[in-house]
């Protein structure tokens, strides 16, 4: 197919409050389970939100003050679980907005978790190594007393790696005195970090689409996916999905896209992406822009980059018929409406991705026991949850008619209710 | 996770075996011809004999297993003299091989 080349236009989240969103799909899915007086207010609150300054010497002495935030949103079925990010637009509201999603997503596969998250407004790349590691235990040494393995349990998220999170182990078990594991995850596996955690987002996100074609009734060989956002997850779930032959043309990264319509081999690309820092001159791609990634005539689109790139503007133009979310929140709740009516299925974030955190509790789980699985163990028991839980969501989105990502938060909420009504109040 | 049924039957409780499991919603079985011995098999100078069998194989979901069991248990004859055994086996992984499903969905 001849394409005219356009000019890359870097991947920006939509302009939405995260917060707003998420607030207004909590009361959807009151509306539809009409939850009892009392128990929506209590779900649209944060259980505990910490701001605390963050001041670190940079490495030519002066002196810089972040701004650090940890929510736990609710631990009303286990402690707090979800990642730290690090980037200039983190807010307190949008870490509030991503610790709800993560009760939810928690929920949605059955973990015995709550939700957290935290973060730091903070520009990373323009930091050395010996400086985010200052940031990164000057934060930890801050939110100390409502961290812990049954409190809170962080994790890696933007711009935040298994380094960084060994950082953190490290600074809390300074502070008790002893080597505790089990106080973060994403570790690196030399230090109790799980087999299959690296990849375990991908290998989630994959298990779904096939769940999905599955009850679609639709073979799967040769189906056309484009990926969005060639990271850990992009690139994982593409060479994933090219083992099964499905056919990969089209990826992009903050730079542009390529597209090769008879398929590209996913390890080459990487390789040359590890090489140029661009997907982009690919030898034999047609290049192409991130919006026009989204609309290409493929079968599988799979968002891994940011959040707010399917909005309204550009919903009523997708072509592929199942969209898997492997970035967070890459649907937008207007575009959601479009998508559902035009009978495309959509594998919500919460579900779509939620293999990173169910790795996650599996490395905690070997961190509690102080004895680690093979990877092929850890790869069996994923499969196993994220089947259990596509199946739980897709037989709400049969019986009651709602969209899958509808379907998933009326199961986790009616949960996480459920688990406060049994746990009652407080005095 | 699966489960690997596999049952030593009287050949003459084929029919009903098979009825009983599409009933349950089990989409496909193995059966096999056996020749086996129990601690209650007919002796032969002291040696016990051989008795036909049929073998029946089926992988299902273990959320399904005890309700196929209590199928069996009501079709195979309690009381009677050799009616057969039920061993009930961890299944790992399993490989459809026409579509390369693995896991839950190579089996339904």
């Amino acid at each position: 197919m001849p394409r005219t080349p356009k000019p890359a236009r870097a991947l920006e989240p939509a302009p939405l409050n995260a917060w707003e969103v998420a607030r207004k799909q909590l009361r959807t899915v009151a509306e539809i389970l009409d939850l009892e007086g009392g128990m929506h207010e209590t779900l649209a609150v944060p259980r505990l939100c910490l701001t605390v300054s963050v001041p670190i010497k940079h490495d030519d002495g002066r002196v810089g003050v972040y701004l650090g935030h940890r929510v736990q949103h609710s631990t009303a079925r286990g402690p707090g679980k979800g990642g730290i990010r690090y980037h200039p637009g983190v807010t307190l509201d949008e870490v509030k907005a991503l610790a709800m999603w993560m009760t939810w997503k928690c929920a949605v596969m059955g973990l015995p978790y709550g939700g957290a998250k935290g973060g730091i407004t903070c520009d990373p790349k323009k930091m050395s190594a010996n400086e985010l590691e200052r940031l990164t235990r000057r934060y930890t040494s801050e939110i100390l007393p409502i961290i812990g393995p049954d409190q809170d349990i962080p994790a890696p998220d933007v711009n935040t790696t298994p380094q960084v999170m060994a950082w953190v182990m490290d600074t809390y078990s300074m502070n008790k005195g002893h080597t505790v594991r089990g106080v973060v995850t994403g570790k690196p596996v030399p230090i109790g970090g799980s087999l299959g955690r690296g990849t375990a987002t991908a290998r989630g996100l994959m298990f779904t689409v096939l769940y999905a074609l599955k009850h679609l009734r639709t073979q799967k060989a040769g189906l056309r996916v484009a990926v969005q956002g060639y990271g850990n997850a992009g690139y994982n779930v593409a060479k994933l999905l090219h083992e099964l032959d499905f056919r990969i043309v089209a990826c992009s990264t903050s730079t542009g896209g390529i597209l090769v319509e008879r398929g590209f081999d996913p390890d080459a690309v990487h390789t040359h992406y590890q090489k140029t820092g661009s997907v982009t001159g690919f030898k034999g791609a047609d290049r192409l822009t991130n919006e026009e990634l989204l609309e290409l005539d493929c079968d599988i689109l799979l968002p891994c980059a940011l959040e707010g790139q399917i909005t309204e503007r550009n919903a009523s133009r997708i072509r592929a018929r199942v969209i898997g979310e492997g970035a967070n929140g890459p649907t937008t709740p207007e575009a959601d409406e479009i998508l559902f009516g035009s009978g495309k299925f959509v594998i919500p974030d919460v579900l779509a991705n939620a293999g990173g955190v169910t790795v996650s509790y599996f490395e905690w789980v070997q961190a509690l026991q102080e004895y680690f699985w093979s990877e092929r163990e850890v790869n069996l028991r994923l499969r196993d949850l994220m089947e259990g839980a596509f199946e739980s969501v897709y037989s709400e989105h049969q019986a009651r008619k709602i969209d899958m990502r509808k379907a998933a938060y009326v199961l986790a909420v009616s949960r996480v209710a459920e688990a406060h009504r049994l746990r009652g109040l407080y005095p | 996770m699966l489960r690997k049924i596999e049952c030593f039957l009287q050949p003459t409780k084929l029919d009903r075996i098979r009825e009983l499991l599409l009933r349950k919603g089990v989409e496909g079985m193995s059966v096999l011809e056996a020749r086996g011995f129990g601690i209650r098999s007919a002796m032969q100078d002291g040696v016990p004999q051989f008795e036909e069998r049929i073998k029946i194989e089926i992988v299902v979901d273990e959320k399904v297993v005890d309700d196929v069991l209590a199928g069996i248990k009501a079709l195979a004859g309690e009381g009677e003299i050799g009616p057969g055994k039920v061993f009930v086996i961890p299944v790992e992984d399993a490989l459809r091989l026409s579509t390369r499903e693995q896991g839950k969905s190579a089996i339904f």
